[in-house]
């Protein structure tokens, strides 16, 4: 039995910023389901079910808040899913809801993933008095800094490269008006200026912490027949996971990375991404991952990535543009960061990315990862149905 | 065409007070191995694994990750978790495996109430403006809806006694069960809820495997097929629902095709006695009926696993011969909030 | 075994949450001593209370705003003879589903009352107001049984002076947390100052600290094996700025360091030399402090460094 083809018909998010005071946790998610249904023209009753993710419960002290969401939602005597992969869960999300589709257990599906960090601290949530383990000796950038490093030193990448991701990322943010941050005034040389915090990353090249929504509605043909805008038609969609530590792990390259990409070529018939593929969103939490990721899925050899940053493949304008939308470096709702890759790989694909649209976008990579660089999540959308 | 997909193993562990003496990965790992032994598979050999848990009952964010340490995901797997009971992580596999994206999935669960208090911890469930902050705990909401099954006379103290007596007496034959003899129904814990009107609070973990079609033939003796699944929330505000029905549940069981014939027995996630009145009514299960013969969520309720314990032990019985029809029901959030019911049957005998 | 280690571990956060229009309607009504409902569209035109921001049936964004009375009925009741932490009255009391005269839904809240056989269902209640009002449902300290006089309402709507936009949930939770058999042994053994890894029995892999699997082949750890005390720093990090609850002086460094005999790197602070002069392939070896339970850090050995290729894969 073939799959269902599966269509992303509406994108909704909302405007990220560092604190949404003006709305309960509710609202917030309310905002960017119903920009989605707008998108695809669909009403509540439209929607046969509900798949939602957002990282740990802690971060807004709610346990499993999809039942308080439920109202919300519209998913009142409909199934509702809740999805939790760590940092990847936006990703995952969108996923386990295109499974519904292309299952056909269900035609359209309304998915979403969300973070309000600012009803707590995620550094609390994070690191919870545990009794009798080593407390942390940094903070989040502490735990990535020495991957970095690692990859440095791997790849002889001039240390530079870090910076040119901020930049460029940075830059991408200014042409996307729901991105975090708006730095207008923005030059290369403020970027590396800033403090190092955790050396080797400086804190211009870090994510900041959002507030933010993102929703998406999946369909399955039908539903893309009757859908008012382009769709992005799901190529191939897969996760991988990896254990969080372990005896000869690579954690600057994961082989649950190449695995996930790997499944999602094999699926969309792609043999070489770095031709194939013509932009990718990416899960880049720290600027130096863009380097790492570009060689974890295959766009560039080992210890080659941040050639392509360097010469500037991945800026906007360039032949293999990365994270058109300003990536996690400038908008960073941790449970809502994976489906916002996700989401605006399907904008590209529909033409409807905007100002910070790429020319040409027909086939167009979403990634996301989590926890120890372990749990990875990813889709290839494109605007022509699979199999045509 | 849709594929046919059945349980072919379950495990479970002997569910206890307490498991401090094991991490959550500890109390997991051997509940792991046994439901892969029952078939023969290793974990290279799943399709795809899927698990649910939570980390408020953990006490730390992002619990499972450790958890996957018992799996031994390597070389890298594909995998899901759900941050809700295992029935829904046994949904979510259940629609990998109808995609044909994968022939056999393993689904897990754990949950360690021990380490903090249950009854507490469950009010972060609630809406976190207006009920939340009075911190009303879990046997309060279920008191509140049996007091609203008494005033409707649905039921009587007496009633929910023999519900209570019938699940222990039931247990008795269950190895792994928490409370295995009959308990007195003791004090009011909240009225009109005794303490034998509420589950055991204990830890524990429990495993499935499902499998495709001709695969699913070969792991199993006689598959547990699964002819229909389906879950359905509810509003969240107790106020606003009739907590003498359980409309969720109903509708689940419509979707799932539970009506279409009689089942003969049926494991129903019914943590307090009174549930199980609502449940019944709702399910439309009759005398004839075998409810909850495992003793149900009244004899073990690790949080987490509970709702999957319902579904491996339906599709255990169908294994066995016990039962040619079965349903397996899971419940999540206040007062059968949200539902799961899961229709198993065997092939002709 | 040695004994399995147990301690309390506490979660608490005092959450700051912002509030919709309507939700800061309702609660800066309750300081206000009055009472908001929120009407349904269509034509039923129910009225709810609590107000919620989102029709339960139709999905739809509700904001019509109306009073309702401090007063009303029972819906169902329980009642609380032992209350708990948190809750809203510290003596014996019954839980309440009360539909306030004027609304269709009902407010969950506790009631005071002398005991179960004054409370039943049909009960007729009224509002008892908290002393202090802040702008949260706990503006309402409780109901208490009422057979008086309706009330006389304002017809208020919502509109109020100095609306509250945000409440402070604090949270508790208490928790016994165990790490369970490998971790205890593992740390019981760092008591006399030795780091005692575990053996996979499949793979062969030595595990620090272990944690009672191998996550590579998922069976249990269990042949202990000693590594270090000393070690290469296989990756690091200086670190620059303070972490909060940690008094350590910056810049200092974060080091993964593979000790001898491991077959993975743990975490640790490197220093007994500058920080700027730390490098992959130093050969570091365990500080402990009195009363550390961890080595307090790790510090030159003064041998050569180890080579890059012995290293590469204890990132």
């Amino acid at each position: 039995m073939s799959k269902e083809p599966v269509a992303v018909v509406g994108i909704g998010q909302t405007k990220h910023v560092a604190a949404r005071r003006d709305v309960s946790i509710a609202g917030l998610v309310r905002e960017a389901a119903r920009r989605a249904l707008d998108d695809a023209e669909l009403t509540w009753a439209d929607i046969d079910a509900v798949v939602i993710g957002k990282a740990p419960d802690f971060f807004e002290g709610v346990m499993m808040p999809e039942l308080y969401l439920a109202d919300a939602l519209g998913a009142v005597g409909k199934p509702m899913l809740r999805v939790h992969t760590a940092g990847s869960v936006g990703g995952s999300t969108a996923l386990v809801a295109a499974n519904l589709v292309a299952a056909r257990v269900h035609g359209t599906v309304l998915t979403l993933a969300f973070e309000k960090q600012s009803e707590s601290n995620a550094m609390w949530g994070l690191s919870l008095p545990i009794p009798f383990q080593q407390p942390l000796l940094a903070g989040a950038g502490g735990f990535f800094a020495p991957h970095v490093r690692a990859y440095m030193r791997r790849s002889g990448a001039p240390d530079t490269v870090g910076s040119l991701v901020a930049y460029k990322d940075r830059r991408n943010a200014l042409k996307n008006p729901y991105a975090h941050l708006h730095e207008h005034d923005i030059t290369l040389e403020k970027v590396q200026a800033a403090p190092m915090l955790w050396d080797p990353i400086r804190y211009s090249e870090t994510c900041p912490s959002s507030d933010g929504a993102c929703a998406m509605v999946l369909t399955d043909r039908a539903g893309a027949a009757r859908a008012p805008r382009p769709p992005a038609w799901m190529l191939g969609g897969a996760m991988r996971s990896e254990p969080t530590l372990f005896a000869g792990k690579d954690a600057v390259s994961p082989q649950a990375g190449k695995d996930c990409a790997a499944d999602v070529y094999r699926q969309a018939g792609i043999s070489d991404p770095r031709r194939e593929i013509d932009a990718v969103e990416m899960y880049v939490p720290f600027s130096w991952y863009e380097p790492m990721w570009l060689e974890n899925l295959g766009f560039a050899d080992e210890g080659e990535g941040w050639k392509l940053t360097e010469s500037g493949v991945t800026e906007l304008d360039g032949d293999l543009p990365v994270d058109m939308s300003g990536g996690v470096l400038s908008t960073n709702p941790i449970g809502a960061s994976g489906m916002i890759r996700f989401a605006e790989a399907a904008l590209q694909v529909r033409g409807q990315a905007g100002e910070h649209q790429v020319e040409r976008a027909h086939r167009v990579l979403g990634h996301a990862y989590g926890g120890g660089s372990q749990f990875f999540a990813m889709w290839l959308v494109g605007d022509r149905p699979p199999d045509s | 065409m849709t594929r046919e997909i059945a349980v072919v193993a379950f495990a479970q562990t002997d569910h206890r007070r307490t498991s401090e003496e094991f991490s959550e990965v500890e109390m997991l790992m051997p509940v792991l191995h046994d439901v892969l032994a029952q078939t023969g598979l290793k974990t290279a050999d799943i399709g795809f694994t899927c698990s649910g848990s939570s980390d408020y009952l953990a006490g730390r964010a992002f619990s499972f990750t450790l958890a996957l340490d018992g799996v031994g995901a390597w070389p890298p797997i594909s995998e899901s978790h759900v941050e809700m009971d295992g029935a829904w992580a046994l949904y979510e596999a259940w629609t990998k495996l109808l995609t044909g994206d994968a022939d056999t999935a393993l689904v897990y669960s754990y949950g360690k109430s021990s380490p903090g208090s249950v009854r507490d911890v469950l009010t972060r469930q609630l809406d976190p403006y207006y009920v939340a902050p009075l911190w009303p705990d879990s046997v309060a909401l279920a008191a509140l809806q049996a007091q609203a099954l008494i005033d409707a006379g649905d039921t009587d103290e007496p009633a929910l006694a023999a519900v209570a007596a019938r699940s222990r007496s039931d247990a008795s034959a269950n190895p792994h069960a928490q409370l295995r003899d009959p308990v007195s129904q003791g004090e009011y814990l909240v009225r009109p809820l005794r303490t034998g009107d509420c589950p055991p609070i204990g830890d524990g973990a429990a495993a499935v495997i499902l499998a495709a079609g001709d695969r699913a033939r070969d792991l199993c003796e006689r598959p547990a097929w699964i002819r229909g699944i389906d879950h359905r929330i509810e509003a969240h505000g107790l106020g606003v629902r009739d907590l003498t029905d359980s409309p969720s549940a109903r509708l689940a069981a419509e979707k799932a095709g539970a009506f279409e014939r009689p089942v003969d027995t049926a494991e129903l996630h019914a943590p307090f006695t009174s549930q199980e009145v609502v449940l019944r009514k709702a399910l439309r299960l009759g005398d004839d009926v075998r409810v909850n013969p495992s003793g149900g969520a009244l004899a073990a309720h690790p949080i987490m696993a509970a709702g999957l314990i319902r579904i491996g032990e339906a599709a255990a019985r169908v294994h066995r011969g016990e039962s040619d029809r079965a349903l397996g029901h899971a419940t999540s959030g206040p007062c059968l909030q949200q539902n799961l019911v899961a229709v198993l049957e065997g092939d002709p005998r | 075994m040695p004994d399995v280690l147990k301690a309390p571990l506490v979660v608490e956060f005092p959450f700051t949450r912002s509030l919709g229009p309507v939700q800061s309607a309702f609660l800066t009504g309750l300081r206000e001593r009055v009472v908001l409902g929120v009407r349904t569209g269509g034509d039923d035109g129910r009225v709810l209370v609590p107000p919620v921001e989102y029709d339960p049936v139709t999905a739809e964004e509700l904001h019509d705003l109306v009073e309702v009375a401090p007063t009303g009925t029972v819906t169902t009741w329980a009642w609380n003879p032992a209350p708990r932490r948190g809750q809203p009255l510290s003596t014996p009391f019954a839980w309440v589903l009360v539909r306030l005269d004027g609304a269709d839904t009902a407010l969950l809240h506790a009631l005071d009352a002398p005991g179960p056989d004054a409370v039943h269902t049909g009960l007729r209640v009224r509002v008892r107001w908290a002393a202090e009002r802040v702008g949260a449902i706990t503006d309402i300290a409780c109901f208490e049984p009422y057979d008086g006089e309706a009330v006389q309402l304002k017809g208020n709507t919502g509109q109020f002076e100095n609306p509250v936009t945000g409440i402070v949930a604090p949270a508790r939770l208490d928790y016994t947390y165990s790490p369970g058999r490998a971790q205890s042994a593992y740390i019981h053994a760092l008591g006399d100052r030795r780091m005692v890894a575990e053996r996979c029995p499949s793979c062969r892999k030595v595990y620090v600290p272990p944690r009672g699997a191998c996550p590579t082949c998922g069976v249990a750890t269990a042949e202990q094996v000693e590594v270090g005390p000393r070690g290469t720093v296989t990756t690091f990090c200086i670190v620059n700025i303070k972490a909060k609850n940690l008094d350590i002086e910056v810049p200092y460094v974060y080091g993964h360091i593979a000790l001898d005999g491991a077959d993975l790197a743990l975490h640790g602070r490197i220093a007994g030399i500058p920080y700027d002069q730390v490098r992959m392939g130093l050969r570091v070896e365990a500080v402990w402090t009195e009363g550390s339970r961890y080595p307090d850090h790790y510090r030159p050995t003064g041998e050569p460094d180890a080579e890059y290729d012995t290293y590469k894969e204890l990132l």
